[in-house]
C-alpha cells in the first residue's frame, strides 16, 4: 500500500501509509473528488487537525486499521457505552481538552468508529452523576436561575428513575 | 477486537478550568447524548440552559424502548425535554412498538412542537415495513420532512415524493392526494410492494402530478400503468421513455422534457409546446432538422451525447430562431454546430474550442451571457476566451469554472494574462468571472490573484467548494478575501 502525506495545522507532514489515512472518509472524499492520485507527492492539508491531534489519530488508526468497517446495522444496534476495548481506554486517557479535540477530529475526518469511542467516553463521564457533579467535572456554569432549575426538575421529576 | 471492558473510573474526570463540552456543535452534543440512558438524559438536560434548550439534534436512542416496557414513554412524551428541538431523529426498533405508541409518539411530537422550530423528523427503523405508515402520516400534517430512512414522505402538504427500490407505503400511499412530482430512484432490482406503492401515487395522483423523474440502472424493467389524462409539465428520465408514449401519454403540457431521444420517438408529437429541452442523443438516426418540427417552440435546449456520432449531421444548418439558451457537452457540441441560433443570449458550452468561438461569433451575435467549465489555463483557450470577448459585443457575463488539478502558479499566470489583456480591451464592459473550485494547496497563491482583481472589467471572483470538503474552518482565508474592494464571497 502506498503512503501519502498529511499535513496539520501547524503544518507538520505525516508520511502514512494510504490505508491507514483511508479509515478517514474525509481523506477518502478528498482524494476520491479533487483528483489526488495515489503515488502522487502530494500533500493533504487538514487544517483542521493540530499535529499533537493528527498523531493521535494516526496511532488509533493504525491500531484499528483491520477493524470491520461500520455497517448500517451498526446504526441500528443498541447504543451502548460498557464495550470500550481497554486499548482504546488507556488511549483515551487523556485531558478532556485532548479529548474533545480528538471528538471534532474525529468528526471532521468522518472517522465513525474514533468518534463513537470518543463519545461514549465523555457519555461514561457523564453517566451516574448528579447535575452538579456534570459542572463539576466540565466546569460548566449553572446559568439556571434557582427557578428555572427548580422547573425543570418538576418537569422531569414524573420518570426519574426512583 | 479486545473486549476488555473498562470501570468508567478510569477515565480522567479530574475538573479543568475550560469548558470544552460547551464549544462542540450541537451535533456532537447530540452524539454524545445518543449514548447516554434516559435517566442520563434528563440529567444532563438540567445541568444548564445551553443542554436544556439548545439540544437541537435531539438523537433517542434504542433506550428508549425501556420506556414503552416500564409505560413511561408516553408520560415521558409529555413532558418532552426536547421542546426547541429543530431535528429528532428516533432510532429505534419500531417494531417492537405496539402501533398505538407509535401513533402517539409521532402525535405528541407535532403537537408538542412549533412547526416553525421542528423541522423534521428522522424516523430509523429497524422493520419498518410493520408500520402502519397510513395513520402516522395522517397526523403529521404539520412537518414538512419526514424521513424513514433513505425514504422521503412528506405529509399532506407533501408535494414530492421519493422512493427507492425498497420504498413500500403500503396503504399509506392512498393518502397522499397532493403529491405532484414523483422521484424514482430504483437501484435494485424492483419489488411487487414498491411497484404497487408507485402505482398507487400514480393512480391517486395522476391529476395534480406535474413532473416524473426517473434514474436508475433498474428503470428498464419497471412497469406501470400511466393514466393517459396525466399533464406532466416535466419528465426526467436517464433511459427512454418509450413505455410512456406507448401509453399515449398527454404531454401537451410536458414544457420540461429531460431524455434520451430517438428520433422516431413518438412522445416529441405530444410536445408542440414544450419549451426546454433537454437530450442524451443516443441513435445515430438524429438529427438538429427535427427540432423545429417537433419542438417549434422550443427555447431552451440542452445537447447531450454519449454516442460518438461523425456522419448524422445535416449538410445544410438549420436556424432555431427560438432557442434563446443553449447548452451542449462534448459530443453533442457537433449538433449544437450545426444549428444557428440568431436570437441566443445564454451560451453553455464544453470543451472550448476555436470552432466553437467562430461559430457563435457569427450566429449568434445578442449573446450576453456565456459559462464553460474547461481547463481554461491553456494558451489555446485562453485565445478562445479572449475571442469570444472581442466578438460578442453584447456580452455582459462570462464564467468559468476551474477545476481543481491545476497548479498555483498556472492559474497566476493565467489571471495576470487576462488582466493584460482586460486592461488592453478597454471597451469590454463584460462582468469576468472565474469560479476556481477551491482547493486547499491553492489558498495561498489564490490571495495574490485577487490582488490583481482589481480592474474594472473583473468584477469579482467567485469561488465555490462544491467538493465536500469542510470548508467551515477554512473561512478565515477568504475573509482576507472578501475583504478586497470588488471581490464577492458566494456558496459558504
Amino acid at each position: 500500500m502506498p503512503n501519502i502525506k498529511l499535513q496539520s495545522s501547524d503544518g507538520e507532514i505525516f508520511d502514512t501509509s494510504l490505508d491507514i489515512a483511508l479509515c478517514s472518509l474525509t481523506i477518502k472524499t478528498m482524494i476520491d473528488d479533487c483528483g489526488i492520485d495515489e503515488g502522487e507527492d502530494t500533500v493533504v492539508p487538514l487544517p483542521n487537525v493540530n499535529s499533537t491531534i493528527l498523531r493521535k489519530v494516526l496511532t488509533w488508526a493504525q491500531y484499528h486499521k483491520d477493524d470491520p468497517q461500520p455497517t448500517e446495522d451498526d446504526d441500528s444496534k443498541e447504543k451502548r457505552t460498557d464495550d470500550i476495548s481497554s486499548w482504546d481506554a488507556d488511549f483515551l486517557k487523556v485531558d478532556q481538552g485532548t479529548l474533545f479535540e480528538l471528538i471534532l477530529a474525529a468528526n471532521y475526518l468522518d472517522i465513525k468508529g474514533l468518534l463513537d469511542v470518543t463519545c461514549k467516553t465523555v457519555a461514561n463521564m457523564i453517566k451516574g452523576k448528579t447535575p452538579e457533579e456534570i459542572r463539576k467535572t466540565f466546569n460548566i456554569k449553572n446559568d439556571f436561575t434557582p427557578a428555572e432549575e427548580e422547573q425543570v426538575r418538576k418537569e422531569n421529576e414524573w420518570c426519574e428513575e426512583k | 477486537m479486545i473486549n476488555k471492558y473498562i470501570n468508567k473510573s478510569t477515565i480522567n474526570m479530574e475538573p479543568e478550568n475550560q469548558n470544552f463540552i460547551s464549544s462542540l456543535p450541537f451535533e456532537m452534543i447530540g452524539q454524545i447524548a445518543s449514548f447516554l440512558d434516559h435517566q442520563s438524559l434528563l440529567t444532563f438536560s438540567r445541568v444548564n440552559s445551553l443542554f436544556y434548550s439548545g439540544l437541537s439534534y435531539a438523537v433517542v436512542s434504542k433506550s428508549w424502548y425501556q420506556f414503552s416496557r416500564n409505560n413511561y414513554y408516553h408520560r415521558f412524551l409529555q413532558k418532552d425535554l426536547m421542546l426547541h428541538a429543530k431535528h429528532i431523529v428516533l432510532s429505534i426498533d419500531w417494531s417492537l412498538f405496539e402501533f398505538p405508541c407509535t401513533e402517539f409518539i409521532i402525535s405528541y411530537l407535532i403537537r408538542g412542537q412549533s412547526p416553525s422550530k421542528l423541522q423534521s423528523i428522522r424516523l430509523e427503523f429497524v422493520k419498518y415495513k410493520e408500520i402502519d405508515l397510513k395513520n402516522m402520516l395522517m397526523i403529521a400534517n404539520q412537518i414538512r420532512v419526514i424521513s424513514f430512512g433513505y425514504q422521503k414522505i412528506n405529509s399532506s402538504h407533501l408535494k414530492t415524493v421519493a422512493l427507492t427500490t425498497s420504498t413500500n407505503l403500503g396503504n399509506a400511499a392512498n393518502l397522499l392526494t397532493g403529491i405532484q412530482k414523483i422521484i424514482v430512484r430504483p437501484y435494485g432490482p424492483f419489488t411487487a410492494d414498491f411497484i404497487e406503492t408507485l402505482q398507487t401515487l400514480i393512480s391517486t395522483n395522476y391529476k395534480n402530478l406535474r413532473e416524473l423523474d426517473l434514474e436508475g440502472p433498474f428503470l428498464e424493467t419497471m412497469y406501470v400503468d400511466f393514466p393517459r389524462e396525466m399533464k406532466l409539465q416535466l419528465i426526467r428520465t436517464t433511459t427512454s421513455i418509450t413505455q410512456l408514449m406507448e401509453e399515449g401519454i398527454e404531454l401537451m403540457f410536458a414544457r420540461t422534457l429531460k431524455c434520451s431521444v430517438i428520433s422516431e420517438n413518438p412522445v416529441w408529437r405530444f410536445s408542440p409546446n414544450t419549451l426546454c429541452l433537454s437530450i442524451n442523443i443516443e441513435t445515430e438516426d438524429w438529427r438538429p432538422s427535427q427540432i423545429p418540427i417537433f419542438f417549434p417552440n422550443l427555447a431552451v435546449m440542452e445537447l447531450t451525447s454519449t454516442y460518438r456520432q461523425t456522419e448524422l449531421y445535416d449538410e445544410q444548418k438549420v436556424t432555431l430562431n427560438n432557442i434563446v439558451a443553449l447548452k451542449a457537452t462534448y459530443y453533442g457540441i457537433k449538433a449544437a454546430l450545426n444549428c444557428i441560433c440568431p436570437n441566443l443570449e445564454t451560451l453553455e458550452i464544453r470543451p472550448l474550442s476555436e470552432q466553437i468561438n467562430r461559430h457563435f461569433s457569427k450566429y449568434s451575435p445578442k449573446i450576453r451571457y456565456i459559462t464553460g467549465q474547461d481547463n481554461i489555463l491553456e494558451d489555446r483557450k485562453k485565445g478562445i476566451i479572449q475571442g469570444l470577448i472581442i466578438n460578442n459585443k453584447m456580452l455582459r457575463s462570462m464564467y468559468f469554472s476551474h477545476n481543481a488539478t491545476a497548479c498555483v502558479c498556472d492559474i497566476f499566470e493565467f489571471v495576470e494574462d487576462m488582466y493584460e489583456f482586460f486592461e488592453e480591451q478597454k471597451y469590454v464592459k463584460a462582468k469576468i468571472i472565474f469560479n476556481f473550485r477551491a482547493n486547499i494547496k491553492r489558498k495561498r497563491s489564490l490571495s495574490k490573484i485577487i490582488s490583481k482583481a482589481t480592474h474594472e472589467s473583473i468584477q469579482y471572483f467567485e469561488f465555490v467548494d462544491s467538493s465536500r470538503i469542510d470548508v467551515s474552518n477554512n473561512v478565515q482565508i477568504f475573509i482576507k478575501f472578501v475583504e478586497i474592494q470588488n471581490i464577492r464571497r458566494q456558496h459558504f
